[in-house]
C-alpha cells in the first residue's frame, strides 16, 4: 500500500490541490483573519496620518503577481483616501500602468467625492529604477513632468505643493521583485524617507530584517497581508469596494485549506517513506 | 450563474486553461499559449518600454527641439549621453566591440558608487545595529517579550555566522555552535519555502477565482 502512494501518479495531487483551492471559492466562506504586527503598524501609520498629508503608493508589480499584491493597492488606496490623505499612484514596473488603471476604475466610482488632482493623482510609469527614486529626491516635477494622461504637474493642483521627499509622509511600494530594496537603499538610506511595502509572499522573508530594524514601517506580506489589512480597513468602516475585501477573505479560506492539505502531503509521504525504508531493511 | 459575455473574459479564461494543460501534459493548446505569451512580452516591452518610454521622450523629442533651435542648452544635454549609448550598440560588430567598453565603464562606475555606500549602510551597518538594538514595543506588557527576542536573535546570529566561520576546524564547543547554527539556517530556510509555497498556491487561487467568479459567474 506504502509503495503504491509513493508512487502515485502527481496528476492526482494536482487535481486534490485544485478542489482544495476551488471548495471555498465556490462555498464562499470567510475563515477568521487576524492581523499580525507587521501588517498592523502600516495601518497604525496610515490611520494616525493628519488628513492632508501625501503618500506615494508605487505600484511596482506586473499581472503575474496580481492575486497577492492588488488587493493591497485596494486596500492601502481606500483606507487613505477614505480619511483624507491624498495618493501618487506610480509605478517602476513596466507593465504597472495597467495594474494602476484597474484601481483607479473602481476607486472612480467608489469615490465620487475624490477629485482627480486634488486628492489622487496617477504619474504613470517611468523607467530608471535607482535615477527615479533619487530624482524624486531632488524634484518629483523633474522626474515626472507630467502625469499618466499628459497633464503637466503644475497644472495639477495637489502636487503644486509636493516637490520632493520632504513633503511626502510615506512610500508605499508593492512588488514581487527587488523594487522595494531600492526604495530602502535610495529612498531611505539618502533621504530618511519612511518606506513601507507590501510584498508577495516569495519576498516576505527577506524583508523582515528590514522590519526589524524600522527601515520598513509595516509591511504586508502575500495574500494574507492583503487579506489582514483589508479585514482591519473594513472593521473602521472605510471599505468602500466591499467586493475587494470578500473574495480576498475567500481566497485566504482557500489557501488555508490548500495549506492543510499540503501539510497532510507532507505527513503521509513522510510516513510512506519510513515504511518503505523499514520493508527494504528486512 | 451568470456567465461573462465579455469577449476578453473568454481569451483570459481559454488561455488560462490551455496554460494549466500542461500539468496533466504538454500539448498544442499549452505550446500555443507559450508562445502567444512571449510574443506579447517582447512585443509589449518594444512598443512600451524601449519605443514609448525611452526613445521617443529622451532620444526623438530632444532632437526634434535641437533641430529647431541647435544651441537650446537644456536639450544639447542630451548629446554625451547619445554619444555612450551610440557607443554600447557597437557590440554588434566584433570589429567595434572595443567601443562598448567606454559606456560600460561608465555605467559601472556610476551603479557602483550610487549603491556601495548605500548598499553598507542599510543591509551590513543597520542589520548590525537591529541585532542587537531594534524597535522598542509599543506597550509595557511586551517588554519582557522584546528583550528575550532580542537575546534569541543575537544567539542565532552569532551561530549562524560561526558557521561560515572556516579558519578553524568546526570542533568541541565551535563544533557544536555550528551545528546549532545549521539548524537555525534550516528553519530559515523552511520558513522561506513555506512563504514560496504560499506565493505559488496565491497565483492558482487568483486563476482559479477569475475561472469560477469572473468568467463562469459562480456566486
Amino acid at each position: 500500500m506504502w509503495q503504491k502512494v509513493s508512487s502515485l501518479d502527481r496528476r492526482w495531487i494536482y487535481l486534490g490541490v485544485a478542489i482544495c483551492a476551488a471548495l471555498p471559492l465556490i462555498l464562499e466562506f470567510i475563515l477568521p483573519i487576524p492581523a499580525t504586527p507587521p501588517v498592523k503598524r502600516l495601518f497604525d501609520t496610515i490611520d494616525n496620518m493628519p488628513p492632508g498629508y501625501f503618500i506615494l503608493l508605487s505600484m511596482d508589480f506586473e499581472p503575474s503577481t496580481m492575486p497577492e499584491l492588488l488587493p493591497m493597492a485596494y486596500a492601502i488606496a481606500q483606507h487613505a483616501l477614505s480619511r483624507g490623505i491624498k495618493v501618487g499612484f506610480m509605478t517602476l514596473a513596466p507593465a504597472g500602468p495597467g495594474m494602476i488603471e484597474i484601481v483607479l476604475e473602481d476607486i472612480r466610482k467608489a469615490y465620487p467625492d475624490r477629485k482627480y488632482g486634488e486628492d489622487y493623482v496617477n504619474l504613470g510609469y517611468k523607467p530608471g529604477l535607482s535615477a527615479v527614486i533619487l530624482g524624486i529626491g531632488e524634484d518629483i516635477h523633474r522626474v515626472f513632468p507630467r502625469d499618466a494622461y499628459g497633464t503637466s504637474l503644475e497644472d495639477i493642483p495637489m502636487m503644486r505643493e509636493i516637490h520632493n521627499y520632504k513633503q511626502i509622509e510615506l512610500v508605499i511600494s508593492l512588488s514581487g521583485a527587488g523594487y522595494p530594496d531600492a526604495w530602502i537603499l535610495y529612498a531611505n538610506a539618502r533621504y530618511g524617507q519612511a518606506v513601507a511595502t507590501g510584498a508577495t509572499a516569495v519576498m516576505a522573508p527577506l524583508y523582515y530584517a528590514y522590519l526589524a530594524t524600522g527601515q520598513f514601517v509595516g509591511m504586508l506580506g502575500g495574500l494574507k497581508g492583503a487579506a489582514e489589512y483589508a479585514e482591519l480597513v473594513r472593521k473602521v468602516g472605510y471599505m468602500r469596494i466591499p467586493e475587494v475585501q470578500h473574495r480576498v477573505g475567500v481566497q485566504m479560506s482557500s489557501q488555508s485549506f490548500v495549506h492543510i492539505y499540503i501539510v497532510l502531503l507532507i505527513i503521509v509521504g513522510n510516513i510512506a517513506f519510513f515504511f518503505i525504508r523499514r520493508q527494504r531493511g528486512r | 450563474m451568470a456567465i461573462s459575455h465579455d469577449p476578453w473574459v473568454w481569451a483570459a479564461a481559454l488561455l488560462t486553461l490551455a496554460i494549466y494543460s500542461f500539468l496533466y501534459k504538454d500539448n498544442p493548446f499549452y505550446k500555443f499559449a507559450e508562445h502567444l505569451y512571449i510574443g506579447v512580452s517582447v512585443g509589449y516591452f518594444l512598443y512600451f518600454i524601449i519605443w514609448q518610454q525611452i526613445v521617443v521622450p529622451l532620444i526623438y523629442d530632444p532632437l526634434k527641439v535641437l533641430f529647431i533651435s541647435p544651441f537650446h542648452t537644456k536639450e544639447l544635454l542630451i548629446i554625451p549621453p547619445l554619444i555612450l549609448s551610440i557607443m554600447m550598440l557597437g557590440r554588434i560588430s566584433p570589429r567595434h566591440a572595443w567601443m562598448s567598453r567606454w559606456p560600460m565603464a561608465y555605467v559601472m562606475g556610476m551603479g557602483a558608487g550610487l549603491a556601495i555606500p548605500a548598499y553598507f549602510q542599510t543591509n551590513i551597518f543597520k542589520q548590525i545595529e537591529g541585532t542587537i538594538i531594534s524597535i522598542p514595543p509599543a506597550t509595557i506588557e511586551i517588554v519582557s517579550t522584546y528583550y528575550l527576542n532580542k537575546l534569541l536573535v543575537l544567539i542565532i546570529v552569532t551561530c549562524v555566522l560561526l558557521f561560515f566561520y572556516f579558519s578553524r576546524e568546526h570542533k568541541g564547543a565551535l563544533g557544536r555552535i555550528t551545528i546549532l547554527g545549521r539548524w537555525f539556517l534550516m528553519l530559515g530556510f523552511g520558513a522561506a519555502f513555506g512563504y514560496t509555497v504560499m506565493a505559488r498556491v496565491s497565483l492558482l487561487i487568483g486563476r482559479l477565482d477569475f475561472l469560477l467568479h469572473t468568467w463562469l459567474g459562480i456566486h
